[in-house]
């Protein structure tokens, strides 16, 4: 059985009508796993009770960089897929300069937070903010779920 | 009823619970200490920009 990536997100109409577009279930199982693997750790907002109130920024810092990862990894997972039309063109699920704006957005808050970790909350939404600003109406499609994901875990780590 | 619902919670939900409670402890299944924690921040940090690096350099930027 074989089904694109967006079919798990119910989004998948164009997706189904397209006889040449056929990718694996491995790859939309790995998707579909990365996606749990944030909204589990979006539900997980209590810090462990072994850490200081120094130290509990920290963690709540770690938790956004590895939403942000699992954002990266969606970015360029779309970009390496390809879809193609009934006269056999075929373009990247996601362009390259999408998955730039994503990559650049994602890094900078990365880089910001290790350095300030205590600032996570502010940088996070900023980052999501410029990807949503930045990233055309194609590109909100098919990132919709793992941006979502990430302000999942923002609000769920009490970002305001 | 209640055996359907008993079932639910012992094949869904339980492993959800299980999976968020292992989060918080270290291998050794201590709590994790402040270095810990620290080092991880570093560990991802470093995974984030390491996977985006890569995807760029492959990927200049057009000009």
């Amino acid at each position: 059985m074989e089904f694109g990536p967006m079919t798990a997100w119910g989004g998948g109409a164009f997706w189904r009508k397209s006889r040449t577009c056929v990718l694996s279930t491995r790859v939309s199982s790995v998707r579909a796993l990365i996606l749990l693997v944030v909204l589990l750790s979006a539900c997980a907002s209590k810090a462990p009770a072994s850490l200081t109130p120094r130290t509990v920024p920290v963690w709540q810092a770690n938790e956004v960089v590895v939403a942000l990862t699992a954002l990266e990894e969606a970015a360029i997972g779309f970009n390496r897929e390809q879809i193609c039309d009934e006269a056999g063109t075929c373009r990247a699920m996601l362009s390259d300069a999408y998955t730039r704006v994503v990559l650049e957005a994602a890094k900078d808050a990365v880089q910001t937070i290790r350095q300030t970790p205590a600032g996570w909350a502010a940088v996070g939404a900023a980052a999501i903010e410029r990807i949503e600003m930045r990233l055309g109406a194609a590109g909100l499609t098919r990132l919709q779920p793992y941006i979502m994901a990430v302000r999942l875990v923002l609000s769920n780590l009490g970002a305001a | 009823m209640w055996v359907t619902l008993g079932i639910q919670v012992v094949k869904i939900v339980l492993p959800i619970v299980m999976e968020l409670i292992s989060k918080h402890y270290n291998a050794t299944g201590a709590l994790p200490t402040e270095e810990e924690i620290l080092n991880q921040l570093q560990e991802n940090a470093d995974k984030a920009i390491a996977v985006a690096d890569a995807w760029l350099e492959a990927h200049p930027k057009e000009t």
